[in-house]
């Protein structure tokens, strides 16, 4: 159990529901935006955790639509996220890209879907004591164009000002209260699974990973698809904290899954005797942009894990 | 109950303190700005440590612990069987041929924690004796990083414990500066300086050296070389990776600091890190081996070599 432990220790720093322990910083979580180096190391148990630097956070969130759409720097890339859905179920695509991800200045190309050029302009401040270190968050607007259409126009953004804020770590203190940060979002941490998959495609410097931990109570279903385009990194999420289903029988030959939505279909894992296995089914999951976006198929590698 | 020192002493003091922020100041300078000597280390000496069971028993140096997957274990099952792994990275019939002799492996001593190795490549340059490899194989990364300086030495055409050209031991080594402050994978990239072998060459007199080249297109058809060591390789051949193209960059990449790093087809493990990308048919190094994920079908990815690394060449080929 000492993997799957280790496995959800991971996904939650790479949900952003923990502070990253490597990351030495006290920053609130970032946005939801997976690593997915994280979900690699997961399996051969030890590995850096992710710890994007600088320990500064700058950048801004507005509602289009029924999407979110956020700008922020993301160590030293630009992120341009898109969700929508709350804590316990969300989908977003996160468009990632290098440009200029200093505090006071945001730019960057997002390819075919658009570019960032702002810069901030500061209004105030306000001091707060967050998990020991003193948080300095600097208010104030965003100035200067972001353009942003994604694909097949799903959201379409074109602003010249928004409200923002620029986070930054100060110096140790004592108060331990820590009001931005919902523990019930680590509670999957501590149900007792009864199953758990994790199913792997890679494609070149792309990949697809499907994990699905079942629980009594709620199971937690989280789909990540990783691309690389160009001067682009595409990242894609998916996470469902509900009740759904994971089975297999009791000699690990055939399992199915049927996650809730945003999820749909079917997974079916099927283990022969000459220790080769399938993941097949209609399984596929909606994210941002990317609509019955497959998460079964030959290219995928699947891995079991029961508790004894 | 607290004592100043006064007259001669207190002048005395500040001579000693004065020479001794000299010392710290050069030595400071030395390792932050040039790289890092390695002295009293003759080639001899260096070739009687180095013998064979020892250089068998090295380990791959890796980036922050990445490593081979455990296989085993039990409650669990894996689905999808892959193509024999490797099987691209095929062995090089002759090391001690022409445009593969350049190529080599990396062996340092860890003390307690036993001896490490690398792959490497011999490059062209004024004082005949540059090598180079990954950050990683000279340094762990980051300002609280170590050097990895303990009886390093470069074995050209190494094949099953035998040193067809002698060993080189290191005199000097230097990652780029990124490399060293932020750990930053993009600047995964370090260069060595290595003393005459036991016949008295020099590394390039014996074996030649490679073109190198930087501010390239991604884009380009590499010959990767190596010395995989963990199964189903056994580090004792040199292995090559011919005419893969570039792939992309690892999205990982985008979040480091420094320009984004290119990925090949190519299935090595640990002990093929620092290995050389080779283009224009074998002769210029434009890459070296980085690191992979742990699964089967992960590319190899190494930094793009960039004006750092053209800043950390100029370092290595100025050490006389």
């Amino acid at each position: 159990m000492r993997r799957l432990a280790f496995l959800l220790m991971l996904l939650a720093l790479a949900l952003g529901v923990a502070p990253a322990a490597g990351a030495s910083s006290s920053l609130p979580p970032l946005p939801p935006l997976p690593h997915s180096r994280l979900l690699d190391q997961a399996l051969p148990e030890h590995g850096d955790p992710v710890r994007p630097e600088p320990s500064f956070r700058s950048g801004f969130t507005l509602k289009e639509g029924k999407y979110k759409v956020g700008v922020s720097t993301y160590g030293a890339g630009l992120l341009l996220n898109v969700w929508r859905g709350g804590r316990k179920q969300r989908s977003m695509s996160g468009y990632l890209a290098k440009g200029v991800a200093r505090p006071e200045r945001l730019q960057a190309t997002f390819g075919k879907f658009g570019k960032v050029s702002m810069r901030f302009r500061h209004t105030r401040t306000s001091r707060s004591c967050s998990f020991g270190r003193v948080l300095i968050k600097q208010h104030g607007v965003f100035v200067g164009s972001l353009e942003f259409r994604g694909e097949g126009g799903y959201v379409s953004v074109d602003l010249h000002r928004a409200k923002g804020t620029i986070l930054r770590e100060g110096k140790r203190c004592h108060v331990r209260r820590h009001h931005d940060f919902d523990f019930s979002e680590l509670e999957f941490l501590f149900a007792k699974p009864e199953a758990a998959m994790l199913a792997f495609s890679r494609d070149g410097v792309d990949s697809t990973a499907l994990l699905a931990i079942a629980a009594k109570k709620k199971s937690t279903f989280i789909a990540v698809d990783e691309e690389s385009r160009g001067k682009l990194a595409i990242i894609r999420l998916a996470l469902v904290h509900k009740p759904g289903s994971l089975k297999f029988d009791e000699a690990l030959t055939s399992g199915r899954l049927v996650p809730p939505a945003p999820f749909h279909g079917t997974g079916r894992y099927h283990a022969f005797p000459d220790g080769t296995a399938t993941w097949s089914g209609n399984l596929n999951i909606n994210f941002p942009g990317a609509p019955h976006f497959p998460l079964t198929g030959p290219s995928f590698e699947a891995l079991v894990e029961v508790p004894f | 109950m607290i004592l100043w020192p006064g007259g001669a002493q207190r002048a005395r003091a500040l001579v000693a303190g004065l020479f001794i922020f000299t010392l710290v100041l050069a030595f400071g300078a030395g390792t932050a700005a040039a790289g890092v000597w390695i002295k009293g280390q003759p080639a001899r000496d260096a070739a009687s440590f180095w013998t064979a069971s020892r250089m068998r028993a090295a380990k791959p140096l890796e980036v922050g612990g990445r490593a081979e997957p455990d296989r085993e274990g039990s409650g669990r099952a894996v689905a999808s069987q892959v193509g024999d792994f490797g099987s691209d990275f095929v062995e090089v019939p002759d090391p001690t041929a022409p445009g593969f002799r350049i190529h080599g492996a990396i062996f340092v001593d860890l003390g307690f924690f036993g001896y490490g190795r690398c792959s490497g490549t011999a490059v062209r340059s004024p004082n005949h004796s540059v090598v180079f490899t990954a950050g990683h194989c000279i340094h762990s990364g980051s300002s609280f990083g170590r050097w990895y300086r303990s009886r390093a030495a470069f074995v050209p055409a190494y094949r099953y414990g035998q040193r067809p050209f002698g060993l080189f031991p290191v005199r000097w080594l230097d990652t780029t500066k990124q490399w060293r402050r932020s750990g930053s994978e993009n600047y995964d990239v370090g260069a060595m300086v290595v003393g005459p072998n036991e016949r008295g060459q020099t590394l390039t007199e014996a074996v030649g050296g490679a073109e190198i080249a930087w501010n390239l297109k991604p884009k380009q058809s590499f010959d990767v070389h190596g010395y995989p060591a963990e199964p189903p390789f056994d580090g004792e051949t040199q292995r090559l990776c011919s005419g893969t193209p570039f792939l992309g960059h690892d999205p990982s990449s985008f979040v480091e600091p420094g320009p984004l790093n290119l990925a090949v087809t190519c299935e090595l493990n640990g002990g093929a890190s620092g290995g050389g990308w080779m283009i224009e048919g074998g002769k210029t190094l434009n890459g070296v081996t980085d690191y992979g994920y742990f699964d089967e079908t992960s590319p190899a990815y190494g930094a793009y070599f960039g004006k750092e690394v053209a800043r950390l060449y100029g370092r290595a080929a100025a050490v006389r």
